[in-house]
């Protein structure tokens, strides 16, 4: 008898413990959600419009964005979400997610930026593994490699110029990650090729 | 204040220096990691310590273990959220290192000391006094490998304030040319190394004198 009522105010006490500690938490989380969810768009929002600069949108480019179809070619996965960057209710930038499969090491996520006079704005690297100190230099804020795609569009480089420099094409190459250079510069050109052929269901939807 | 001193230099060395942080070493490859990491740590050391004091009385032995750790990961949440709020994009660069901070066997230490000792107000002062080490130990690491390995200094302090109020990165000269494996979890372990060193030199000329 005396055993049970031991193990009856155990179980008590972690439920006490349990119900008290989730409170504090509930309490923490109601009184900072607000502030998290306004940080976090804020965020979002500011490295968009990195991408996009020097561009500037009528609408919040966070809110906005649409569904697009899944190409396996162009490297756009199932249920990717692009963002629209309108002004005056048209469509003047488009920001693609891509996921590039011919990376040094695994996949190599990322953020194209297309204008409707179908160039490159800019490309932000979300997510990546290769090598540090050497492939890791397509992140922007360790080398501005990442920003030499500014400008770009099929109409003034050639198919044969999306390529590294030693294989003749437009780019430098990043030493000593010839294959993470020449995986991105692919994908781009794979992105550009996707949205010369998609331009009317993109920039002019309805 | 020369509490501290003893605390930090003369004895717990390898268990503080060592052991204790560990988890958290391999993100303080800059200073305002190292300022975040330190912070959230006793934040939490404050919060669970706190928290094992109000549940003295129903702790009882059979249930320690269970009731310490489910005290520790609720603080270790709570922590998490406030570094969210305050500052969002450092929670973003260390992402899954908060939750590591859970595994920081020194807040449990701390947690136990509380429930055996009487004297809880002292216990409560040893755990900040323990998060002050944590800021001494994790700032001078994170300082040094922030400057070997990346040739700057500061950098991303500005989120902390508003970044137009303070221009407070410092780049080396052109001519330093940085090591890459200092900013990588190697590189915690090595300056950690070279610290205990440092410290063990320090020791030695003490006791001489």
């Amino acid at each position: 008898m005396r055993h049970l009522r031991k193990v009856l105010f155990n179980i008590t006490a972690l439920i006490f413990i349990i119900i008290f500690c989730g409170g504090l938490l509930v309490a923490t989380l109601y009184n900072t959600n607000s502030r998290i969810q306004k940080e976090a768009n804020q965020y979002e929002e500011k490295t968009l419009l990195g991408i996009l600069s020097p561009y500037s949108f009528t609408n919040s480019i966070v809110e906005e964005r649409i569904t697009i179809p899944v190409n396996t070619n162009a490297g756009i996965e199932e249920g990717s979400k692009a963002y629209l960057g309108k002004q005056n209710q048209k469509i003047i930038a488009i920001l693609l997610p891509i996921t590039a499969k011919e990376g040094y090491s695994g996949e190599i996520k990322m953020l194209v930026g297309i204008s409707s006079k179908r160039e490159i704005l800019g490309i932000k690297i979300l997510s990546h593994r290769e090598t540090a100190g050497l492939g890791d230099k397509i992140e922007k804020d360790k080398s501005d490699w990442i920003t030499r795609f500014k400008g770009r569009s099929i109409k003034n480089t050639d198919l044969n110029a999306w390529d590294v420099e030693k294989n003749g094409g437009d780019f430098d190459q990043l030493t000593g990650a010839t294959i993470t250079s020449r995986s991105i510069i692919i994908a781009t050109r794979k992105v550009l090729n996707y949205v010369e052929d998609n331009y009317e269901a993109l920039f002019n939807p309805d | 204040m020369s509490d501290i001193k003893k605390e930090a230099w003369e004895y717990n060395q390898v268990e503080l220096l060592l052991l204790g942080f560990s988890p958290i070493l391999i993100a303080t490859n800059s200073f305002s990691n190292a300022l975040v990491l330190a912070s959230a740590t006793t934040v939490t050391l404050i919060l669970s310590t706190g928290l094992a004091f109000f549940f003295k009385k129903i702790i009882s032995p059979e249930i320690k273990l269970l009731s310490l750790l489910i005290i520790i990961s609720f603080s270790t949440t709570i922590t998490e959220l406030l570094a969210q709020a305050y500052t969002f994009e450092h929670s973003i660069i260390l992402e899954s290192f908060f939750p590591l901070i859970a595994t920081n066997f020194l807040i449990l230490i701390k947690m136990e000391k509380v429930l055996k000792n009487n004297n809880t107000s002292l216990q409560m002062l040893h755990a900040a006094k323990i998060g002050l080490i944590g800021f001494l130990i994790l700032l001078p690491l994170g300082f040094i490998r922030e400057l070997v390995g990346t040739g700057e200094l500061f950098s991303n302090m500005d989120l902390f304030w508003s970044p137009a109020a303070i221009e407070s990165k410092f780049t080396a000269p052109q001519f330093f040319n940085p090591l890459i494996i200092i900013t990588l979890p190697s590189g915690a372990f090595i300056f950690c190394g070279l610290l205990l060193a440092i410290y063990n030199l320090i020791r030695s000329k003490i006791h001489k004198s």
